[in-house]
């Protein structure tokens, strides 16, 4: 017997939460981004849930989403067979938390004109370095200006 | 003063964010952000991320007219 299990999560930037599920592997066509949120299923049709971010089909038939809640942040609904087994398991949404926080401040440095690059570092772990020239003519000139 | 000569190169503000793998756990690195307006230019990542807790830690620079702060962020 399976059912959907909620868990919170500190996401709240749903671009950012797309950008993640991608750079996880997930095909942008099984994406669904919906500004208010729809019905999903799980692995059985009766296990409905409501979600903004969906992934269809993910596996098995059961859609997994991201529902947005009341403080701003999205509660994951995901098929505790994928929970608790090697599909969508914790280390899977770790993951996507991380990709999340990378994506989501590079949002932030898009937002503000700041030129970025990404790299590893030597503990193999993901850098963004977002760079501001004061120079007011590069400034313009990013926003379509003379 | 500014000491500035005539032609010389923009100076270049940054900002480096380092993920830990845990998913909430960053560690945030400012460089040449001058004046009292450091945290004030730079503190959008946080509330942007929702930080909940955020450990400052500032360099010898901090002191000095060009400012550099690092910090360890949690989501």
């Amino acid at each position: 017997m399976s059912h959907v299990a909620t868990v919170k999560t500190k996401i709240s930037n749903p671009q950012a939460l797309v950008r993640a599920l991608l750079r996880m592997g997930i095909a942008q066509d099984r994406i669904e981004l919906h500004e208010k949120a729809i019905q999903c299923h799980g692995y059985h049709q009766e296990e409905k849930f409501m979600a903004n971010v969906v992934v269809r089909k993910a596996t098995y038939g059961s859609d997994i989403g991201w529902e947005k809640t009341t403080d701003g942040t999205y509660a994951a609904h995901i098929d505790d067979y994928h929970y608790t087994g090697q599909h969508y398991n914790t280390d899977w949404q770790t993951q996507v938390a991380t990709y999340c926080n990378v994506e989501a401040v590079k949002i932030l440095f898009e937002e503000r004109n700041m030129e970025y690059t990404e790299k590893r570092t030597d503990r193999g772990l993901i850098q963004v370095r977002g760079v501001q020239k004061e120079d007011p003519r590069a400034l313009l000139r990013q926003r379509g200006g003379r | 003063m500014n000491t500035r000569a005539r032609g010389a190169a923009p100076k270049e503000r940054s900002i480096t964010v380092t993920f830990e793998n845990d998913g909430v756990t960053m560690h945030k690195k400012t460089e040449g952000y001058e004046g009292k307006d450091c945290e004030a230019l730079t503190d959008f990542i946080e509330r942007a991320l929702n930080a909940t807790d955020v450990e400052r830690t500032h360099t010898a620079e901090y002191y000095e007219r060009k400012r550099s702060t690092e910090e360890g962020i949690r989501a």
